[in-house]
Order: structure tokens, then C-alpha cells, then sequence
């Protein structure tokens, strides 16, 4: 979105909406912010974005892999950074602009953007770190022994131990689930119907 | 990805790399077994280290042959690790088949077994034979997980749908069939299924919890009916504390299947599955079951499913003598329990033919058993 002249980038609006910038530019921007309609606005909008993304992580899938997605962002992070490495100078180069354009209320000076840039970094891998620790934690209730259905299949897990049964081409038509009462074994049986081949297939895992 | 594994070299040295050798499988197979088997195939079966943990993949397709002179419908094989998951077995079930004597089909099993390294002996992963279900609904196999009401029901369920399709085809003929395929396609499309999860054996949840009282639904000619009950509920859980029973018939009542209709707080009814549950109800008596433990039911995407409403209906009952009761085919004009009730593997696979291969090939299908 283009700005203004005078008006902070939407980039730093959206550190400011992220909690992410340092003390002083947060100082500066926030008073800018209580005085400027429109980047008030734009501030509230970028927060209520932020906001959903956090009710949307909420929602994903408690078997979504966190630690390999962790090391996947990482990766991509720091290719993402190498990447703009290389590119950075060559374009910097070829496009900088006429001095003064572009110097508005964003210049804090060549010693506090580095400074910044690193706090806002510590800050998010302390951010991800945190929220990736809570991810990893079983929910309540859900531990020990489990029988269930998941996306490629049935499983059961007993601790640190699983067993899944596999099936492709689809989700099951029919599933029964027991506690196993008067001590039989708990279990939970899934049917499938391959439209391909017409086969009916019940798959079923117990716990004893 | 395959590697050596130190730690657990007893047993992966004899794995090599391009698969789990067939004697880290074994079969066993009864001597007066009806099936036997003719080949097993191993394809990418592997073992592999992530992490701290020890991965079997098990994919394999068996070809057994019905060596009795009847005619197969169902099978159940079991497949059980102690080695790997002490306490957890699974077992894979062949139904609506007819397999004549002599002939060969196919048994596939794609599993993944996963356990912390540590030093292990004997077989990784044992299969056996359950039950076998023959087309007089007479049964073989020892049934120590009760293959037999479940092929039975099955089975019983398939007769009843293919009768009740031969019914359409005699009154209303061709597009009177094509007409009933396609609202059980519809039907079929309609269905909404939750992802559905127990946990036994653990701590409450912290959720915040509230007592609902059971909903309940009768069947036209069930012989038993539930008719009380509540559970505890919180977000996307639920800890079924009781159902009362009543037996109307006159013989006594072995084990109940209780189907599961949800509501959420939007308004979707939901196909919330079944729970099979052993019980003694004598003739004309009255009993409780319950259900230990936390099912939850999550959305396709993850999100727990909040429960407004929960509705139970007997939906299969098995006798004191073995004999079982399903639902009658005309429980299905309730709108309710069009609803409620899962079309069978049998209707799905049958209109599953007219929809891939047209109604001329359903004809041919109906005609043959």
C-alpha cells in the first residue's frame, strides 16, 4: 500500500500492531498514530488481522508436525534473509531514491536500525519458541492410551508407541468407537468403501 | 529412508535395507483353516530410525484362497505387535465378499508401527486368522475379537439392502432403481462425519464441563430401546456416564450397538458413529451401560465441535443365542433416521457401480448373489 509522505510505512505499522519494534520507535510511532486518523486506522485493521491469524492457529490440526514446521520456518527464514542478501545491494543500487523522499518520520538514525532490527528478531524467535513449546504440549485429557481416527487413517497410541492402520481413497463411511466397558479392550473401527474397486474394508484398532 | 539401526541389532540385522524381511512377519494360519495363504507381497515394507524412535511400514498384499467347499463373505484378520505397541492390536476386515471355492482374493494391510529404540526379539508384527464368515452365516475362527457379530451384521446389513434394491427394481423397474441410487447418493453426500477420538484411562480434562441430558431416537421395530442417560460434555468432549436400556423382547440380550447423532451449537446434525457395549438384559429387563472414557470430536479442519445436543438409538442388538438385529430397511423413510443412520458398505458399494459403471452394471451386479 502506498503512504504518504510524512506517515510511516505499513511495515512499520504492522511491527507496531505486532509488538515488535523498540521502545523509541514505538514512542515515536504510537504518538504519530494518536494524532494521524489514517494510519490509526490502518493500525487497528492490521491488529484485528493479527488477531484472526492467532483465532486460525488455534484451530489447526493437533497432529500438524510443530517441530518439523518449526524447523521448516527456520529454514525458510534463513533462506528468505540470504536471498535478500544477494538481491539487496544489486537493487539497492539500481533503484535508490532521491534523498529525502523517502526519509519522513521512519529516519531514527543508522545506529538504532540495526539495534532494532535485532530486538525485533530476538523478540520474535522468543515469541515462536514460546508459542511452538505451548503447541507441543498434549491437550488435557488427550494423553496416554488413544485410539482415534486421523487423516491417513485409525491409530493407536499407548505413550510413546503407536500403531496406524493406512488407507487410501478417502475417509471412512461408518466408525464405532467402544470404551471397551465390563474390561474389554477399548477400540475403534472405521469402514471404508473403495468406489474404484468396490471393496468394502474394516479397519479397527483395540486397546487392551 | 532406511538405516541401521545399533541399538536394536538383534532384530535389524536380519531386516535389510530393501525391506522388512517376510520372517520378521509371521502368519499363522489354523490347519483346518478355510483360507490359506498363496503369496504374500512385501512391496516397500521398511524399517527406519526418526529421531529416538523405531518406524515400521508394513505394506503388504496377501492372496488367500478359499480352500472350504462354501462361499466366503467376510474375514478378519489380526495384527498384533507386542514387540512394538504391547496392549494395542488392529485388525483388518474383508466384507461384502463372494468368493467361491478355490478361488483366490486379495488381502491388503498398510500399517505403520512406531515405539521408542530399545533392544527387541522375536517377530515385529504377527497375523491371524479372526473368523471367516460363509454365505449360510455360519462362521469359522476363533473370534476373540468378536469378528462374528461384526461379519454377521455386516452381512446382514448387505442382504438387506441388496433385497431391498432387487424390491425397487421388481416394482418400479430401471428408473425406479436409478431413482433410488441416486437419493442414496444424495444421502451419502449429505452425511457429515466428525474425526472422533477416545481416550481411556487419564485424567479429566481441564475444560469446563456440563452435565446434558440424552436425546433419543426409537427404531420402528427395535427390540430394545434406550431410553435414559446423560453425559458430561465440554468443548469438542464427551464422557457418556450412562444409557438406560429396556429389553421389549422376550429373549435375553447379550450386547447393544448405541449410534451417536450430534448437534453442534450451529445447528449441523452430525454422524457422531457407534459404540458396541456388552450387556445382560434379560427378557423384558432393564439395564445401564456406560462408557468409560473421553471421546472427542473434532471437525475435518481440527477444530473441536461444540455440542449442543447429543441423540442415542439402538442400532444393532445381538441376542443371548448369537443371533443379531438390524435395522429394517424402512427406517430409513424417517427423516430422522435417514439421518442417523450410516448407509451400509454394501448400499455404498452398490452405488458406488452405478455411479461408475452405470445402472447396466448394477443390473449385472444385483443379478449375481
Amino acid at each position: 500500500m502506498n503512504r504518504r509522505r510524512g506517515h510511516p510505512s505499513t511495515r512499520k505499522l504492522a511491527l507496531l500492531a505486532g509488538g515488535e519494534l523498540g521502545w523509541w520507535q514505538k514512542f515515536a510511532l504510537g504518538r504519530h498514530t494518536n494524532a494521524c486518523l489514517l494510519c490509526r486506522t490502518e493500525l487497528e485493521s492490521l491488529r484485528d488481522a493479527r488477531l484472526e491469524l492467532s483465532d486460525l492457529a488455534q484451530e489447526l490440526p493437533p497432529d500438524v508436525k510443530w517441530d518439523r514446521l518449526a524447523a521448516e520456518m527456520k529454514a525458510n527464514i534463513r533462506l528468505g534473509l540470504e536471498a535478500g542478501q544477494i538481491v539487496a545491494p544489486a537493487a539497492a543500487s539500481r533503484a535508490r531514491p532521491a534523498r529525502g523522499e523517502e526519509e519522513d518520520i521512519e529516519s531514527y538514525g543508522s545506529f538504532f536500525k540495526p539495534v532494532a532490527a535485532l530486538a525485533s528478531v530476538a523478540i520474535f524467535l522468543y515469541a515462536a519458541t514460546w508459542v511452538l513449546s505451548t503447541r507441543s504440549k498434549p491437550a488435557a485429557g488427550l494423553g496416554g492410551v488413544m485410539v482415534g481416527t486421523t487423516v491417513e487413517g485409525i491409530e493407536f497410541k499407548n505413550g510413546a508407541s503407536a500403531m496406524t492402520l493406512f488407507h487410501q481413497g478417502g475417509k471412512p463411511v461408518a466408525v464405532e468407537v467402544s470404551s471397551g466397558n465390563r474390561g474389554g479392550a477399548a477400540s475403534l473401527r472405521a469402514q471404508y468403501v473403495d468406489e474404484d474397486t468396490g471393496e468394502v474394508t474394516i479397519h479397527h484398532v483395540y486397546a487392551e | 529412508m532406511c538405516t541401521p539401526n545399533r541399538r536394536f541389532a538383534p532384530v535389524l540385522a536380519l531386516l535389510a535395507c530393501a525391506g522388512l524381511a517376510p520372517a520378521q512377519v509371521k502368519i499363522s494360519l489354523p490347519d483346518d483353516s478355510p483360507v490359506t495363504l498363496v503369496s504374500a507381497d512385501w512391496g516397500d515394507t521398511r524399517t527406519s530410525e526418526r529421531g529416538g524412535a523405531l518406524v515400521v511400514d508394513l505394506h503388504s498384499v496377501m492372496s488367500l484362497r478359499n480352500t472350504s467347499a462354501r462361499r466366503v463373505r467376510g474375514l478378519t484378520l489380526l495384527v498384533a505387535s507386542q514387540e512394538v505397541t504391547p496392549g494395542g492390536r488392529a485388525s483388518v476386515t474383508k466384507a461384502s465378499l463372494d468368493v467361491a471355492s478355490g478361488e483366490n482374493f486379495p488381502v491388503k494391510i498398510d500399517l505403520r508401527l512406531l515405539r521408542p529404540l530399545q533392544k527387541g526379539s522375536g517377530p515385529l508384527v504377527e497375523i491371524s486368522l479372526d473368523g471367516v464368515l460363509f454365505d449360510d452365516l455360519s462362521f469359522y475362527g476363533p473370534n476373540r475379537f468378536e469378528s462374528r457379530r461384526a461379519l454377521t451384521a455386516w452381512e446382514m446389513e448387505a442382504q438387506r439392502d441388496r433385497r431391498w434394491l432387487r424390491q425397487v427394481l421388481d416394482k418400479e423397474g430401471p428408473d425406479g432403481l436409478r431413482r433410488e441410487c441416486v437419493a442414496s447418493l444424495a444421502r451419502q453426500a449429505e452425511t457429515q462425519r466428525l474425526e472422533v477420538q477416545l481416550a481411556r484411562g487419564q485424567r479429566v480434562t481441564a475444560e469446563p464441563t456440563r452435565k446434558l441430558d440424552l436425546a433419543f431416537v426409537r427404531l420402528p421395530d427395535a427390540p430394545v430401546d434406550a431410553v435414559g442417560g446423560s453425559a458430561l460434555v465440554a468443548a469438542g468432549q464427551a464422557a457418556v456416564t450412562q444409557v438406560d436400556l429396556v429389553n421389549h423382547s422376550d429373549r435375553a440380550v447379550r450386547s447393544v450397538e448405541i449410534g451417536w447423532m450430534l448437534r453442534d451449537a450451529r445447528g449441523r446434525d452430525y454422524s457422531a458413529g457407534a459404540m458396541p457395549a456388552r450387556t445382560d438384559l434379560g427378557p423384558r429387563g432393564r439395564s445401564q451401560v456406560r462408557q468409560d472414557g473421553q471421546l472427542k470430536f473434532t471437525e475435518a479442519g481440527g477444530a473441536p465441535v461444540s455440542i449442543d445436543s447429543m441423540t442415542a438409538f439402538v442400532s444393532q442388538v445381538e441376542f443371548g443365542d448369537g443371533s443379531l438385529w438390524v435395522p429394517a430397511r424402512l427406517a430409513l423413510n424417517d427423516a430422522v433416521m435417514r439421518k442417523a443412520l450410516t448407509p451400509s458398505g454394501e448400499e455404498q458399494r452398490l452405488t458406488a457401480i452405478y455411479r461408475k459403471r452405470g445402472l447396466q452394471a448394477l443390473l449385472e451386479e444385483l443379478k449375481r448373489f
